[in-house]
C-alpha cells in the first residue's frame, strides 16, 4: 500500500507551504501517518512548523498529533541522491570526481527539484507514510520538474548518447562501447560534434560526456524511478492543489496552473483562494460613529479603507477563480489570519482545510 | 533618479514581495523623465508584463524565450546564424539543451548582454525570476566558466561577467517585505550577494510595511472597550497589528543599510498599485 500524494503549487508568496503544512496537520488530525516535504530551499516550512527540518524525514509534535517533515535542501542532499543513483563504488568515485558533478551539481536550477522527485518516490512506496504533501517552488515552473526526470530520460535515448559518445570522442575521452559511426547522418553529427567541442573546450566536453556516459550504465534505474514517478502523478489518488493570493498576478499564476495541468490530463483538486476578506467585521460599523474619540479616528479610518481595499480584491478574485476553474475542482476560500505566532495560523487552517471533503476525505 | 543609475537593473527577490511590480515602476519612472526605457522578462514569468500594462506608454517590454536567445548566443559565438541553425536542428541537441541545467540562465544573461548592445541608449529593467535564490542566476556565469575554463563558450561566461555583472554596469535592486521570514531571507540574499559576488545592493525596497497602531491609540481603544463591550475587537485588533507592527520595526531595522543600500519603504496598500503610483511611494520612502 503506497501513500496518497498532494501536489501543492502555487505562485511566490500565495502561503502555499503554511497552507502545505496546514494541510498535512489535518491529515495528520483524521489519524493518517503524513510526511510534508518542502522543495522551495526557503526556510519556510522550518519557519511554519517552528522546528528545525532536515533532509531526512524528522517527527513534528502539533498540539496531541504527530507528523513527519522533510527538506531536501543542501549539497549533501545531492550527493544522497547520487549515491543511491550510483551504487557501483568505482562509478560512484568517478562521479564525484567528475568536475561538472563538483562544480555544478549543487549550484544549479532543477537538481534540487529532481532529487526531491526521487526522495518523494522513496517515501511514497516506503510504507511509513499514507499521506505525503508536497509543497513546491513558488513558480510555474512547479509542475515541470514532475517531468525532469522524464526529460532526463529522453536525452538517455540511443540516438542522443550515440551524439554524446562521438563529442566524448572528439574531446578524447575513453568511452567503452563505441557505436560505430557510419553513413551521411554520422557525418553530419559528428561535424556538429566538433563545433559543440571547440564551444565547450575540449576538457568541459569531455566531463560533460564522461558523466553522460555514467548516467548511461545507470539507464535502467534512472527509467524505473522515471516510470515510478509517471504512475504515480496520473494516479487517481494524487491530488493537485492550487493555492492563489487575491493579487492580480498571483491569478495569473494560478490560471497558468490550472491550464498546465489541464494540459497535463489530470486537474485541479481544488483551488484555494488564501487571504480572503468577504466583508469588513461588524466591530467596524461600531466603531465608526461619532462617539469614537478622535484619538482612534485615524485607526478606524485604515481599517475601514484595508477591508474595503481587500473586500474588493477578494470579491474581484473569487469572480476570477469561478470563471477559471474545471470542472469537478473544489474552491476554497481561507481566511486572512493575522498572527504573530506562525502555529496559531497554522491551527486555524488546518481546520479550514479539513472542511473541505475533496481535500480531506 | 529613482533606483541606481546603471545601465543595467536587475530587480530581485523572494516571489510574491512584489518584484515585478518594482522593475515595471522603475521602468515607467525611466520613461517619464525622457528616458528610453526597457522592462525585461524571462518567458514563464508575465507579472511585470501585467504591471506595466496599467501605464505602457514608452516603455519596451522585452520577454526572454530560452530557446531562442540559445539560438542567438550559438550565432555570436560562431559568428554565424547559419551554423546555429544547423546545431539547433539536432533534435538531440535541443533535447539535452532543455535538460541541462543553466544553461537557461546563461543564454538568458547573454540575451541581455546583447540587448545591451543593440540599444546603448536605453536603461535595461530585468524581473529576475524567484525561484530559489535569485543570486544563483548572477553565479551561474561565474560558476560556468569556471567548470569551461577555455573555449568561446568559456568566453561567453567571461563576457557576460564583464559586461553585465561589475557595479558599474549594473545595478541591483532588492525587494523585500517587512514580515520576519522575508526579511530573514532577505539578509541572506544580501549576504551571499557580498560573499559570492562581491556586490552590494543599490537599493533596498522594503515593500508593504503595516501600519503600527500607536501607544495612544491601544490606551484609547482600550478605555473605550471597557465602556463598550462592541469596541473589544477594535482593542485586539489594534493589540494584534501593534504586535505585526513591532515584529515588521525590527525586520525593517535588521534590513536598514544592509550593505550600504539606500532603502526605500512602501506602504502597506492593500491592493496592486499603479506603476506611477509605486513609483511615487519608492521617492518618498527612500
Amino acid at each position: 500500500m503506497t501513500a496518497a500524494l498532494t501536489v501543492v503549487v502555487g505562485g511566490g508568496g500565495v502561503g502555499k507551504t503554511t497552507t502545505s503544512a496546514a494541510l498535512a496537520l489535518a491529515h495528520a488530525r483524521r489519524g493518517r501517518r503524513t510526511l510534508v516535504v518542502t522543495v522551495d530551499p526557503a526556510r519556510r516550512l522550518a519557519d511554519a512548523l517552528g522546528v528545525q527540518i532536515g533532509i531526512e524525514a524528522c517527527p513534528v509534535r502539533i498540539g496531541d498529533v504527530e507528523l513527519w517533515a522533510r527538506m531536501p535542501d543542501s549539497r549533501g542532499s545531492v550527493d544522497l541522491f547520487a549515491t543511491w543513483l550510483f551504487d557501483d563504488p568505482a562509478a560512484r568515485a568517478r562521479v564525484f570526481s567528475n568536475r561538472m558533478y563538483a562544480e555544478l551539481a549543487n549550484s544549479l536550477s532543477g537538481v534540487h527539484e529532481l532529487i526531491s522527485v526521487a526522495f518523494i518516490d522513496h517515501e511514497l512506496g516506503s510504507g511509513r507514510f499514507d499521506e505525503v504533501v508536497l509543497d513546491t517552488a513558488p513558480s510555474r515552473h512547479a509542475l515541470e520538474f514532475l517531468d525532469y526526470p522524464a526529460r532526463l530520460a529522453r536525452m538517455l535515448e540511443a540516438r542522443t548518447l550515440e551524439w554524446m559518445v562521438g563529442l566524448a570522442r572528439l574531446a578524447g575521452a575513453a568511452v567503452e562501447d563505441r557505436p560505430d559511426a557510419r553513413g551521411l547522418l554520422a557525418w553530419g553529427r559528428q561535424r556538429v560534434g566538433h563545433l559543440v567541442s571547440n564551444l565547450l573546450g575540449a576538457e568541459a566536453a569531455r566531463d560533460v560526456a564522461a558523466l553522460f556516459g555514467e548516467f548511461l550504465l545507470v539507464r535502467e534505474k534512472w527509467l524505473g524511478l522515471v516510470r515510478n514517478v509517471e504512475r504515480r502523478i496520473s494516479h487517481a489518488s494524487t491530488r493537485y492543489v492550487v493555492v492563489t493570493g487575491c493579487s492580480g498576478s498571483s491569478l495569473d499564476d494560478a490560471a497558468y496552473l490550472v491550464a498546465a495541468l489541464a494540459q497535463r490530463s489530470t486537474r485541479a483538486t481544488a483551488l484555494l483562494l488564501n487571504r480572503a476578506v468577504r466583508a469588513a467585521p461588524e466591530w467596524l460599523g461600531a466603531a465608526a460613529t461619532p462617539g469614537t474619540p478622535a484619538s482612534l479616528a485615524e485607526a478606524v479610518e485604515a481599517y475601514r479603507a484595508e477591508y474595503s481595499a481587500r473586500a474588493e480584491q477578494t470579491t474581484h478574485a473569487l469572480g476570477r477563480v469561478r470563471a477559471l476553474l474545471p470542472p469537478r475542482t473544489e474552491i476554497g476560500v481561507l481566511p486572512a489570519l493575522k498572527s504573530s505566532d506562525p502555529r496559531a495560523i497554522l491551527e486555524a487552517l488546518s481546520v479550514e482545510l479539513a472542511a473541505l471533503p475533496s481535500l480531506a476525505g | 533618479m529613482l533606483g541606481p543609475s546603471q545601465p543595467v537593473v536587475f530587480v530581485t527577490g523572494k516571489g510574491g514581495v512584489g518584484k515585478s511590480s518594482v522593475a515595471a515602476a522603475l521602468a515607467r519612472a525611466e520613461a517619464d523623465r525622457g528616458g528610453r526605457a526597457i522592462l525585461v522578462e524571462m518567458e514563464e514569468a508575465s507579472g511585470a508584463t501585467r504591471a506595466i500594462s496599467a501605464e505602457p506608454d514608452g516603455v519596451r517590454v522585452v520577454i526572454v524565450e530560452y530557446l531562442e536567445a540559445l539560438a542567438r548566443t550559438i550565432a555570436e559565438m560562431l559568428g554565424s546564424g547559419l551554423l546555429a541553425k544547423v546545431i539547433l536542428k539536432q533534435r538531440a541537441l535541443r533535447k539535452i539543451v532543455q535538460a541541462v541545467p543553466a544553461v537557461r540562465e546563461i543564454v538568458a544573461l547573454d540575451r541581455l548582454r546583447l540587448l545591451r548592445a543593440e540599444a546603448p541608449s536605453a536603461r535595461v529593467f530585468v524581473d529576475l525570476p524567484a525561484t530559489g535564490h535569485a543570486i544563483d542566476w548572477l553565479r551561474v556565469p561565474l560558476v560556468a566558466e569556471r567548470f569551461l575554463r577555455v573555449g568561446p563558450a568559456a568566453r561567453m561566461c567571461r563576457a557576460i561577467q564583464d559586461e553585465l555583472l561589475p557595479a558599474a554596469r549594473s545595478g541591483i535592486v532588492v525587494v523585500s517585505t517587512a514580515e520576519p521570514v522575508v526579511a530573514a531571507e532577505t539578509r541572506e540574499l544580501v549576504g551571499r550577494l557580498g560573499s559570492e559576488l562581491g556586490r552590494v545592493p543599490d537599493l533596498l525596497v522594503v515593500n508593504r510595511v503595516p501600519r503600527r497602531p500607536t501607544a495612544e491609540e491601544l490606551s484609547s481603544a482600550r478605555a473605550l472597550a471597557g465602556r463598550d463591550a462592541r469596541l473589544a475587537p477594535l482593542a485586539d485588533a489594534l493589540a494584534q497589528d501593534a504586535e505585526l507592527g513591532a515584529d515588521a520595526v525590527d525586520a525593517l531595522a535588521s534590513l536598514a543599510g544592509l550593505g550600504g543600500a539606500r532603502v526605500a519603504r512602501v506602504p502597506e496598500l492593500f491592493r496592486d498599485p499603479s506603476p506611477r503610483e509605486l513609483a511615487r511611494h519608492l521617492e518618498v520612502g527612500a
